[in-house]
């Protein structure tokens, strides 16, 4: 299998995790079986599901970190010191 | 911090320990900025509403009795005031709640086919972003923020909201899709078809 067809893959199953969190089923179960088998063959299902992976993504990457001063304003509104 | 570590910490913490207060700060101050900011997507709502539960957590922390986990306990406190200060804003536009758990929402047949981040600048990406997730009522927001960006399990998610797991899954599939919707032009090769 080649590099690219080792990222589809393990986007694939990415894109069953997600289906299947849906039914309820685990990732080794017939009907999980049988939807990675449909993706596989269904351009549409297979590009829905990847459009959603690239949007949690993107949520995931879009979310800034909590700064030094907001760290800083938090322990004062607490009333607590930096140090001891 | 290893789960001995965590409930150390805690008991320190409910004794007025400074320190171990400021361990707790440390280790979850910036999950819970993280997710309030998700629900809001404002940077000055999201560090007020961190403070505001941090203060709820320290009066609240005698309560914990570590039969859960801290980090659900925590998410729950934070979800319930992220609902709180969502629900008190007025006329927001939001996906109907109507049948959540009825028949899911068609699969549509347009192709992302392109990395928006390499067609779109990245403010107005955030943008897109922001405007896309503010249409979602803030009850299924959270259930997107727990599950899909913070992670959590199904099961996890369903403890923290007080809703049964079909009732979780229903409302993630519906905002999964809602949200992919509102993004398709962006991702769209023919965003304005």
């Amino acid at each position: 299998m080649s590099e690219r067809n080792e990222q589809h893959f393990e986007s694939c199953q990415q894109v069953v995790d997600y289906i299947c969190e849906h039914f309820g089923d685990d990732s080794d179960s017939d009907r999980c079986r049988a939807l990675a088998r449909h993706l596989e063959h269904c351009p549409d299902c297979s590009s829905y599901c990847d459009s959603i992976d690239k949007m949690i993504g993107l949520y995931r990457a879009t979310s800034p970190c909590f700064s030094d001063q907001a760290r800083h304003m938090l322990l004062d509104s607490l009333g607590i010191e930096e140090k001891d | 911090m290893s789960i001995e570590k965590e409930a150390e910490v805690i008991e320190k913490a409910k004794a007025g320990d400074n320190h171990a207060i400021r361990q707790l700060v440390d280790e979850y101050a910036p999950v819970i900025f993280r997710f309030s900011y998700n629900i809001c997507r404002n940077q000055d709502r999201a560090e007020h509403a961190t403070q505001e539960t941090f203060l709820s957590i320290l009066k609240k922390l005698n309560q914990f009795d570590n039969r859960s986990k801290f980090s659900t306990w925590l998410y729950t406190i934070v979800s319930n005031h992220c609902l709180m200060l969502a629900r008190s804003e007025k006329t927001r536009r939001t996906v109907s709640l109507d049948d959540e758990e009825g028949t899911m929402p068609e699969i549509p047949v347009e192709h992302w086919e392109h990395d928006p981040e390499a067609s779109v600048e990245r403010a107005d990406l955030k943008t897109h972003l922001d405007e896309a997730i503010d249409k979602l009522a803030p009850e299924y927001k959270v259930i997107f923020v727990l599950r899909d960006i913070e992670g959590l399990s199904t099961e996890e998610v369903s403890s923290i909201t007080n809703l049964s797991v079909p009732a979780v899954k229903s409302r993630l599939h519906r905002a999964r899709a809602t949200l992919r919707n509102e993004l398709a032009p962006i991702f769209n090769e023919h965003g304005d078809e």
